[in-house]
């Protein structure tokens, strides 16, 4: 019934008015020449309406000018109704072609490409390595070897091992699995000594491979070899192995740093610009202008249009410049000071991360421009760190 | 032409529940209201109801949709409706 309800709309319907003493007399008139009507209302008791086709206008309004005492309207209803009152707007007319046109030739090309099943290669890699295959959004679905495609993706990408892809209508679903790679654990078969990664004194050792090379209480400096790879004995002779451990030793450590009590900082004046430019089916439309601002910052985003939920293939990119200016900013000392304490913390989290300080001297030098922290550190650490050696077979 | 036109003029009528009455071999629509409808067949038809509505009529089908309550076999037109059942 709807179906039939949108026939009747596309193609248009006249609905009958008629006014009388008694209305059915004019269904009954209709009805005997074989006139389907639909739609029957009573408005009141002297007026009733009925639908027909737009084909039958002429016999029915004949049929009911032949009934005596009766009054009647006919209303064309439907698209036909829309047809006169627009067709002088070519405009609209042209614009309504070109669209279906468009929708219809882009029917032919790859929309969006859907990809399920990747865990650690981002959906943005997969595309690229797709579209190295030939295979992007915007290409031609009927030009596409489905096959060829994915056969040539798996040869030259190793890491993944299966892969699918199904097209619905413009829209591509691609499956992969990723292939699962041998883990990348100590390789125990490459030779390697222990050198040390910064001067002190050792107090302890914790060897698991290898030959010691120095003792506790020794003084060491930066590079000196800790723990061999290369192990002597008098049985088997020499063997090659990793060398592997830990080589506490008790280090001193200086920091020092400048805060200056006038800097420039960044502040944002909230102005911003933005710049839109489209993408339809994988080529792009509209220009990117440099912004007029001086200092400025880029931010960029992207976003598929879609309709009731389904990806269309146009994506509007979306430039941001946010102006900001150089702010001049003045410390006092005390503020000097908090960002200095600031700075040397965050050196002793990068440098010393795990290290037992044993003893921390701190101390300020104030000049007329900034403030110079100076800090000195004495810590137990490891400085052991491992360093490939070359063997040579004879 | 209807299916069941080989049973002659008799009235062919499918009652679907209480929703909508479908009559083949219709002559005349007497009486159409919201409440009461008589319509013409071989003999008359009184249907009363609720909403009564035509849903669609051609040559000699017709559907009556709304809440049916009643539905009656007359050999002449009912009186008590809107008077105009004698015409």
């Amino acid at each position: 019934m709807n179906l039939y309800k949108i026939y009747n709309e596309l193609s248009g319907y006249i609905r009958v008015e008629v006014s009388s003493h008694y209305p059915e007399q004019a269904l009954n008139a209709v009805m005997d020449t074989n006139i389907e009507i639909w739609n029957i209302k009573k408005l009141s008791a002297e007026k009733l309406s009925f639908d027909i086709h737009i084909n039958r206008e002429k016999t029915v309004k004949s049929i009911l000018s032949q009934i005596t005492g009766i009054s009647f309207t006919m209303a064309k209803r439907g698209l036909v109704r829309l047809v006169p009152l627009y067709r002088k707007r070519y405009g609209m007319i042209a614009g309504l072609i070109a669209g279906f046109i468009l929708i219809y030739v882009s029917t032919f090309f790859v929309w969006s490409i859907d990809i399920t099943g990747n865990v650690s290669i981002p959906d943005a890699e997969i595309k690229e390595r797709l579209a190295a295959s030939g295979f992007a959004e915007g290409a031609v679905i009927d030009r596409l070897n489905i096959d060829m495609v994915r056969n040539g993706f798996l040869l030259q990408n190793p890491d993944i091992s299966f892969m699918s892809i199904n097209m619905s209508g413009t829209v591509a679903n691609i499956e992969i699995h990723e292939r699962d790679m041998p883990q990348s654990g100590k390789d125990t078969k490459q030779p390697y000594n222990l050198v040390a990664d910064y001067g002190g004194t050792v107090v302890s050792m914790e060897i698991v491979n290898g030959e010691s090379m120095v003792k506790v209480g020794d003084v060491v400096y930066k590079g000196q070899l800790l723990v061999g790879g290369v192990v002597d004995s008098n049985v088997v002779g020499y063997r090659i192995m990793r060398a592997e451990g830990k080589v506490f030793a008790k280090t001193y450590r200086e920091f020092t740093a400048e805060i200056p009590f006038e800097y420039m900082e960044k502040r944002y004046s909230g102005r911003e610009k933005v710049q839109k430019q489209y993408e339809l089916l994988g080529y792009s439309i509209g220009f990117l202008f440099p912004s007029s601002y001086d200092t400025y910052d880029v931010m960029s985003s992207h976003e598929r249009a879609q309709i009731f939920g389904i990806e269309l293939p146009f994506i509007t990119h979306k430039t941001v410049y946010a102006e900001y200016e150089e702010e001049r900013i003045i410390l006092d000392v005390d503020g000097a000071k908090r960002r200095a304490w600031d700075e040397y913390y965050k050196w002793r989290m990068s440098v010393l991360d795990g290290a037992e300080i044993s003893e921390e001297r701190v101390e300020f030098e104030e000049t007329e421009e900034s403030i110079i922290i100076k800090c000195c550190v004495d810590a137990v650490e490891n400085i052991a760190v491992e360093r490939k050696f070359m063997t040579t077979k004879r | 032409m209807s299916k069941f036109s080989d049973i002659g003029h008799r009235p062919y009528i499918c009652i679907w529940g209480n929703s909508y009455v479908i009559i083949e071999n219709l002559k005349k629509v007497v009486l159409y209201d919201e409440e009461q409808m008589i319509l013409q067949t071989e003999f008359y038809l009184k249907i009363t109801g609720k909403n009564l509505r035509l849903k669609c009529l051609n040559n000699d089908n017709v559907r009556v949709d709304g809440i049916i309550k009643n539905i009656e076999f007359n050999a002449s037109p009912v009186k008590g409706g809107t008077g105009n059942e004698s015409l």
